[in-house]
């Protein structure tokens, strides 16, 4: 059983605080280490920044956390965006990425680009393919 | 690589520690044992066994003078352990870069580099963003409740344990987190052309030998220059973590700063490139 907690923000890094406070709460809640919570909020950060680099201007990012009980955390971020462009894997950013989370992956579709997160309390989980 | 200089735990600091040269603790005899150790170093060396014996014995018969330079700079906000810490990191580099031919003390050599440290530490908290001051004391609760947590069970301690640790709530930790962040998101010009010019070669850099491997990185011309303008310090962190997948406390125990510093200058680091990626674009 999961529950999800959906917040929306303008997209704009003033209101970033707002999705990195919720993820830290999340994993406050899941019993993280402050270590792997830190590398959490860095990740968020980092997410919310290439969104707003390609959202829309004036639209919001749709942020969806979703904790589960086995210590697993799940973060969806989306922007609407016109572009309908993956973001470049071979970045310094998406390096970053990788190193502070589990898994990373990015969906993109006509109106809206989507990177969803997903890390875990205790060390690294393999990642299901 | 160049050995690790191990700092002793400074204990508690008395209240009183007089300027080095002027009390009974450094006399003659130090003075001596002094010259004779930077010598020594001059004479051999770098990989020799005696030039790291005498450059660690050289270290140690000066953190008086660290804890001295540190206190000047208490009451701002910061653990006086901090200042010690990252004022002997300034005295390492003096250490290594004394050159006994210009005729100073060594001391006097050394002052100006241990407050240089004991500075930039206050400039890279960056508290651009106002942040009252019960955060801030919150936020030193946390990062030496998190030190002492680490130690006593190897591990980074939790919200909850933190929050059991201090007395507060778990809300009030993570409210302290977050301000532990309040870097500042402006702050590309503030490292620009910094210390980090006359200060060659520093122990950072020689300690470093990784560079950021970027070939890879589609980015890296832009990125090349934004990397070139951090700090060394911040350089080499952001390598040791993500290309060398060093954990937070495990470069915060090779660099010689708490974790809780680790974490805000790599996220300062990373806004700063953030940025500087944006206006490129």
């Amino acid at each position: 059983m999961s529950t999800s907690i959906r917040l929306r923000i303008p997209a704009s890094s003033e209101w970033v605080v707002l999705a990195r406070t919720t993820a830290t709460a999340c994993c406050a809640r899941l019993d993280f280490d402050v270590e792997r919570l830190e590398d959490v909020r860095l990740a968020v950060d980092e997410v919310a920044g290439l969104l707003i680099a390609q959202a829309v201007p004036g639209s919001e990012i749709s942020c969806v956390f979703t904790p589960y009980d086995d210590g697993r955390l799940d973060i969806a971020l989306s922007a609407a965006t016109d572009t309908g462009v993956l973001p470049q894997t071979d970045t310094f950013a998406w390096a970053v990425l990788t190193a502070l989370v589990d898994d990373v992956r990015a969906t993109v579709d006509a109106a809206e680009l989507t990177v969803v997160l997903r890390t875990s309390r205790d060390a690294t989980t393999a990642v299901d393919a | 690589m160049t050995d690790p200089v191990v700092v002793p735990d400074q204990g508690t600091v008395v209240d009183h520690v007089p300027e080095p040269r002027s009390t009974s603790r450094w006399g003659d005899a130090e003075r001596v044992r002094e010259r004779a150790l930077i010598a020594l170093m001059a004479d051999t060396d770098p990989d020799d066994p005696t030039h790291r014996r005498a450059r660690d014995e050289l270290v140690t018969l000066h953190l008086p003078l660290v804890q001295f330079l540190a206190r000047r700079f208490r009451d701002r906000g910061e653990p006086l352990e901090d200042l010690v810490q990252v004022g002997t990191i300034g005295l390492i580099k003096a250490v290594d870069r004394f050159d006994p031919q210009r005729g100073v003390e060594f001391s006097t050599y050394a002052t100006p580099t241990i407050v240089g440290e004991v500075k930039r530490h206050f400039r890279d908290k960056g508290w651009a963003i106002r942040v009252p001051r019960r955060l801030q004391e919150l936020r030193i609760s946390l990062g030496r409740a998190t030190a002492e947590l680490s130690q006593k069970s190897g591990r980074a301690p939790t919200v909850a344990e933190l929050a059991a640790h201090l007395g507060i709530s778990e809300d009030e930790v993570i409210e302290g987190l977050e301000g532990a962040q309040a870097y500042s998101t402006t702050s590309l010009d503030a490292h620009v052309g910094g210390d980090d010019g006359e200060e060659s070669p520093s122990l950072v850099d020689r300690l470093g030998g990784e560079d950021l491997d970027l070939a890879a990185v589609e980015y890296r011309e832009s990125l090349k220059p934004l990397l070139a303008a951090l700090p060394s310090r911040e350089r080499r962190i952001l390598a040791l973590r993500f290309f060398h997948g060093m954990t937070q406390s495990e470069i915060a125990a090779e660099v010689g700063i708490s974790q809780m510093h680790v974490s805000r200058l790599l996220a300062k680091s990373l806004a700063t490139l953030r940025e500087g990626m944006t206006l490129e674009t």
